[in-house]
């Protein structure tokens, strides 16, 4: 396994109380694997990737729990192997190519400073390096295209470089969180097609940070639904998509119109996302489920059957979902 | 039926003038010119009363444009708006007013749209006092329009910032019902939501169409929603409609290029795990837009007329309109 996440808490400490962004998460990703990892706003989704690659600032901090990443232990790793690992062996690639991309200089520059900071040593090479990464991505002449400043590119071009350059130092996890949120429909399809293909080639292993099910649909192999902080469902795609057994996934499935009858009313789920920093005791998503029994009162423990993984008391039946 | 609200070959242009170091700079015989972005090129549409009509488009492609320019935000460089026969530009007084207030407008981004220092009920009951539409006291219209759109009256005292994103999309489109629209321009209405409150808002939307009569300009990127909810489609391409069609039609069988790389590209539930090409290169800039047919550079079937000679509208003899040099070829 390329990264195992077991019992990942990372909570934030404010005045207000403790907010548990992340509570209790496991999953693990193999070579060249691609998971999915959906949610909505405030799931923790994101807190999530930015545990893993260690980029948690105070009053955040991860409380408990292990990351392993090719066995080795993340969570209390010195800053520096923290370091060390970023941008080499872990990539991160962010929604807006601007969080990547210092606006003051030259594309070059920066994809070189990646490679230098990572050992590369000849110049030359580094630069050899990073135009054929720029080729990789679709990018046309990416001669030209090491001369120009981030503003000079269109949004998606900012977000292919920004990709090249996670793929810069072929690292073995990608994490991309929300990487095509920004974009038009015809230069999501190029990104994720290049997304895809970079990841079956190289054998890296990818976390597709996303809110849109029917992106991860077209991409992944599996998906991990979280809520509230927690994976609720977890499994391939066809499973998930097709027979989802937990009714918070049931729920978002049927809220996306392409999956409904025109024109009818979409079954939407009740009410709204909890605050983080005053979950109900027992299962967060009870408040909004219409299979909710007394036992739901009690926090549901992760029940785990052939390839996936759900949280719930109820869980549907198949009978139920294909009704 | 009527056409309630008809767009006759509207264009919008937004220019850049040069300031006072840009027109020394040119009488210096430097290369700086003025800009003309042609948002809206020559656009005709009608949306007949009760109708859903949904304009999609990528970013840039001037339907936010088209839809500021129905709603009244921007008046059109060319061409006209008519509202129940009449040129809204023509009507003055009291004409005027009632077709100003019959069209309204949903914004996209439910956190800017809403003045932070006002109070929901004063969002809400301004406008409907300030043309007349309400006496004295507004607490009893605001608390009906409020229960309308699925909001506690009991709240009407709070600010928007009090507020969820879903519950403020909720307080904007309570806005723009208070006057009693008959014609609802819902820009990028839902994309800011997230997927469970994207639809609580449609279901309001399509449960809004059935009480109220309103028509829809429903402007939106994401072909699944406008699916869901459109009776007909325009597709829109760097200012220009390049098809327009039954939303069942245009879904079974597009006819434009264009149309059919938007509708293969869309990630759908049921589209897993594809290898599939993308259609290739960027949306040009709409400063210096491509000669003839605006898609010829990216599309696969274009050839030398298509570089030449702009397409225009055509009527299919199942009651569709394409701009395309070639779609009796498919």
């Amino acid at each position: 396994m390329t990264l195992e996440v077991r019992g990942l808490k990372t909570h934030f400490l404010t005045r207000a109380g403790t907010v548990k962004a992340v509570d209790g998460v496991d999953f693990s990703v193999g070579p060249g694997e691609i998971m999915g990892l959906v949610g909505e706003s405030g799931s923790g989704k994101s807190i999530t990737g930015f545990s893993i690659i260690g980029l948690i600032d105070p009053p955040g901090q991860v409380v408990e729990g292990s990351i392993a990443f090719k066995g080795e232990e993340l969570v209390g790793a010195p800053e520096e192997r923290l370091r060390h690992l970023r941008g080499n062996r872990i990539a991160m690639i962010f929604q807006d190519p601007m969080m990547t991309l210092n606006p003051v200089l030259r594309i070059d520059t920066q994809m070189i400073e990646a490679l230098k900071a990572h050992g590369t040593t000849d110049k030359a090479a580094a630069r050899i390096q990073a135009r054929d990464a720029l080729g990789l991505v679709g990018i046309p002449s990416p001669e030209e295209r090491l001369h120009a400043y981030p503003h000079q590119l269109s949004g998606g071009m900012r977000q292919r470089v920004a990709i090249a350059i996670a793929f810069l130092n072929q690292p073995d996890l990608i994490i991309a969180d929300e990487p095509t949120t920004a974009l038009d429909v015809t230069i999501q399809a190029q990104i994720i097609h290049e997304a895809q293909k970079l990841c079956r080639g190289s054998g890296t292993a990818l976390i597709w940070i996303t809110h849109d099910l029917a992106v991860v649909a077209g991409l992944a192999d599996r998906i991990s639904v979280m809520y509230a902080g927690r994976i609720v469902e977890q499994g391939t795609v066809d499973d998930v998509i097709d027979r989802p057994q937990h009714p918070y996934t049931a729920g978002l499935l049927g809220s996306v119109p392409s999956a409904n009858k025109r024109g009818q009313r979409l079954r939407q789920i009740p009410g709204m996302t909890p605050n983080l920093a005053a979950l109900p005791e027992g299962c967060a998503f009870k408040t909004r489920c219409g299979h909710a029994t007394a036992a739901c009162e009690r926090a549901p423990d992760v029940v785990e059957a052939k390839a996936r993984r759900i949280r719930c008391h109820n869980p549907l039946s198949l009978l139920e979902v294909g009704a | 039926m009527n056409d309630l609200l008809e767009i006759r070959d509207v264009s919008k242009r937004f220019t850049k003038r040069l300031d006072f170091a840009g027109k020394l700079a040119a009488r210096l015989g430097a290369n700086v010119r003025e800009e003309t972005v042609h948002a809206v090129d020559g656009v005709s549409l009608s949306v007949a009363t009760g109708e859903v009509l949904g304009l999609v488009g990528e970013s840039g492609c001037g339907k936010s444009t088209l839809g500021r320019v129905v709603a009244g935000i921007h008046a059109p460089s060319d061409g006209q708006i008519i509202l129940d026969g009449a040129d809204v530009a023509a009507l003055s007084g009291k004409a005027r007013r009632a077709a100003t207030l019959a069209v309204q407008m949903i914004f996209q981004d439910p956190f800017a749209s809403l003045n932070p220092r006002m109070r929901v009920e004063d969002i809400i009951g301004e406008a409907p006092r300030a043309h007349g539409l309400i006496e004295g006291d507004a607490g009893e219209y605001v608390a009906e329009t409020m229960r309308r759109v699925g909001l506690d009256p009991s709240l009407r005292r709070r600010y928007p910032h009090q507020f969820s994103g879903g519950q403020r999309q909720r307080i904007g489109i309570a806005r723009a019902l208070a006057v009693q629209p008959r014609f609802l321009v819902c820009d990028e209405a839902i994309a800011a939501l997230d997927v469970s409150i994207q639809a609580q808002v449609l279901n309001l939307f399509m449960d809004l169409r059935e009480t109220l009569d309103l028509t829809y300009l429903f402007i939106s990127h994401d072909l699944s929603v406008v699916e869901h909810i459109a009776d007909r489609v325009a597709i829109m391409y760097l200012g220009r409609i390049v098809e327009t069609a039954p939303t069942d039609a245009l879904f079974a069988a597009p006819r434009h290029p264009y149309t059919r790389a938007l509708l293969a590209e869309a990630p759908r539930l049921d589209h897993r795990k594809r290898a599939f090409e993308p259609i290739k290169g960027e949306i040009p800039s709409p400063l210096a837009p491509p000669s003839g047919c605006h898609f010829h550079p990216r599309c696969p079937r274009a050839t030398e007329r298509c570089r030449q000679e702009r397409p225009h509208l055509e009527t299919t003899p199942d009651g569709r309109t394409v701009a395309c040099h070639h779609w009796r070829d498919a």
